[in-house]
């Protein structure tokens, strides 16, 4: 088995990551979850994230900013944008600044497996979804 | 997996600009050529259903209001279909019309270029003629897409961009245009797919409704598909049942709500009986 | 030698659009201090000059002849600012004062209303106002197109490009900018050049004999200035004197023909 992917999921609202945190987990990633931008971004700057899944309207920081400060520290990274209030001009601003994906609130945690799993094979790894959640049910 | 829509008055240079842009970026096209696949796949006359994309529903010229609308459904869900596989280049099918806020779809709208209508084979067309013909075009497209789908096809608030080939060359709106598809901010992203399959998956359903019913407007979200219709009070849990039952017949429905507004107007005319 | 025109409503993100595409293709860039330009030469304060431009005909103007007198003197200028070519401008109806000129990109810049209300709201009014001052405004513009120019400043068809900023970015739209202005159409060509310093002359002989000579129309070729007016108006002292300092101090005149009892030409300034 690969070694687990590194993911740091940041969202405003607990309840998104009590819901994401063992979802992402049942995938073989090593999950860690933030509240607060501020104290994602000290963390970023400490730890060599594979992903970064952050909400985008946050109170002291959005994460359009996060965007570009993950980016900056490492390219390889790979940022997936969530948000309740997506509009076209959202999505495309931040794919143009190097988002890997892009996904509207509701959506199901599935979905952003997917996501993650499209996003591993994009550096590499792999992540196979229908064996290791067939695992879990087991 | 960008797709670029483009409209434009003057057929000739879109069927160029498409076909360059098409070859170019080596991406499979979507036009007129498909109407003879919808026609067939549905049973259609192909003469009747090109015809339903350029006239308003007339009885003289028979195509009454429900076919028509039933038409345009049909090349609705077939278009829709076809665009989730991407990498196309679309026009002269009205797509600029039903594809909204689709974040990898480039819409785009060129005017002018009335110059490369003038042919040597017609002497007594002038370019004042050939522009009172395009300006009626305009107002007929204008009627046309008022009804068919609220809105004006020359809005240029619809597109991403307009472009007037009267001073910009063919060749050099292909180049811009081809660049513009291999721009980050086009690339397919979750949310811009599932907005697509959202429209195709509404589409599809209302068009398996216009079949038989009149009516209905359908919008669909993550699978939840909500359609909401009109009837007078009498047919009201009639239309519903056959609703569900249609509806619930097309893949994809992961849940379906159906909302029911009475026909005021209907009523109060009946009511007198 | 591209002359780039910016046309947008208000907080459409159009200056900074303009801003960069001056900054990325090495223009000089231009918008209202074009006005100040305007009422140094011909002595009128710049605040009428922003309303003659902005402003709708009131109803007492659509009886005399201000208007006109204004747009032809802030022509005048405009015309000589960008006759060198390489320049931005992005003031008020560029696209329509410069549409004589040959080598004009005319861009126009989009937004939605929702957005151009939040950049409204940044200066601290309310959404209500803030919706009301930007709709008040696109109507004045509207207006004011239509009454001086018999147009709709909306028609896409005044435009080279109409570019959606909520769209497409403003890098996106500084591309699609920069990119056009370098293909052949807009490139300078010597007739180019010539077409500028013509319409330039023509402006200028308009902008001196527009106060007392409001119907006149000049158009120039080649350096050779016509001049269509009445009978009465051309045999007045004051026109020949015009006529004749104007002639004395521009050069680049070949000739100068004063034609009378004919219909003003439709291109004439």
């Amino acid at each position: 088995m690969s070694n687990p992917l590194e993911v740091l999921l940041l969202d405003d609202e607990a309840i998104v990551g009590k819901r994401l945190k063992p979802a992402i987990e049942k995938i073989n990633c090593n999950v860690e979850v933030f509240q607060d931008p501020k104290l994602a971004v000290e963390r970023i700057n400490e730890k060599e994230f594979d992903i970064v899944v952050t909400d985008i309207y946050m109170d002291d920081m959005d994460g359009m900013q996060v965007l570009d400060i993950v980016l900056k520290k490492s390219s390889r990274t790979k940022v997936i944008m969530i948000t309740g209030y997506a509009m076209i001009s959202l999505a495309r601003d931040a794919m143009e600044k190097g988002a890997f994906d892009f996904i509207a609130k509701p959506f199901n945690p599935n979905d952003l497996r997917v996501v993650i799993a499209k996003a591993a094979k994009a550096m590499g790894a792999s992540i196979d979804l229908n064996t290791l959640l067939k695992k879990q049910e087991k | 997996m960008p797709v670029l829509i483009l409209s434009s008055e003057n057929k000739e240079l879109e069927n160029k600009i498409g076909q360059k842009i098409a070859q170019k970026l080596e991406y499979t096209t979507l036009n007129q050529e498909f109407f003879s696949e919808i026609a067939h796949k549905y049973t259609l006359d192909s003469k009747k259903l090109m015809n339903a994309m350029d006239i308003t529903p007339s009885i003289l010229k028979r195509m009454p209001s429900k076919q028509w609308y039933y038409y345009l459904s049909c090349v609705e869900a077939e278009v829709l279909d076809c665009l989730l596989e991407d990498n196309c280049v679309c026009w002269g099918l009205a797509a600029h019309l039903y594809v909204a806020v689709v974040s990898h779809v480039l819409k785009v709208r060129l005017i002018g270029g009335h110059n490369s209508i003038l042919r040597s084979d017609e002497p007594n067309m002038t370019l004042d003629k050939i522009k009172k013909i395009i300006a009626e075009q305009e107002r007929s497209r204008e009627n046309w897409s008022m009804t068919a789908y609220n809105c004006k096809e020359a809005d240029p608030g619809l597109y991403d961009m307009v472009i007037n080939l009267d001073q910009v060359q063919t060749d050099e709106a292909v180049e811009t245009l081809s660049t513009t598809m291999g721009y980050p901010r086009l690339k397919a992203m979750t949310y811009s797919k599932n907005n697509l399959t959202d429209r195709a998956l509404a589409a599809k359903v209302k068009n398996v409704l216009l079949k038989s019913l009149a009516d209905v407007q359908v919008e669909a979200q993550n699978g939840t598909v909500v359609v909401t219709t009109t009837s007078m009070k009498r047919a009201k849990s009639k239309k519903i049942d056959t609703i569900k039952k249609l509806a619930g017949q097309v893949d994809g429905i992961g849940y379906l709500e159906v909302h029911w507004n009475k026909d005021m107007l209907t009523e109060a005319a009946m009511s007198y009986r | 030698m591209a002359i780039i025109t910016i046309s947008r409503g208000s907080f459409s993100m159009g200056k900074a659009v303009a801003e960069k595409v001056a900054a990325k293709l090495g223009y000089g860039i231009l918008s209202r201090d074009l006005l100040f330009k305007a009422g140094d030469r011909f002595h009128v304060p710049k605040k009428t000059l922003e309303k003659a431009i902005h402003d709708a005909p009131g109803i007492f103007e659509r009886y005399s002849h201000t208007k006109k007198i204004f747009i032809a003197y802030i022509r005048a200028t405009l015309i000589e600012m960008v006759a060198d070519g390489d320049i931005v401008y992005y003031g008020l109806a560029g696209h329509l004062l410069l549409d004589k000129l040959p080598c004009v990109l005319k861009i126009r810049i989009i937004a939605n209303l929702e957005d151009r209300v939040a950049g409204r709201m940044a200066g601290g009014l309310s959404e209500q106002k803030a919706r009301a001052m930007l709709l008040a405004d696109a109507d004045q513009r509207r207006k004011w197109a239509k009454k001086i120019y018999n147009v709709d400043p909306n028609d896409a068809a005044l435009y080279d490009m109409v570019i959606c900023i909520d769209k497409l970015s403003i890098d996106d739209a500084v591309d699609f900018i920069c990119q056009s202005a370098s293909i052949k159409a807009f490139k300078p060509t010597n007739d180019c050049i010539r077409q500028c310093r013509d319409l330039s002359l023509a402006c200028n002989a308009k902008a001196l004999l527009v106060e007392d000579f409001p119907d006149v129309g000049v158009i120039c070729e080649n350096g050779n200035l016509l001049v269509y007016a009445t009978e009465k108006e051309a045999h007045t002292s004051k026109f020949k004197k015009i006529m004749e300092t104007f002639q004395k101090e521009n050069y680049d005149i070949y000739n100068l023909e004063v034609h009378t009892g004919l219909s003003v030409p439709a291109n004439a300034v």
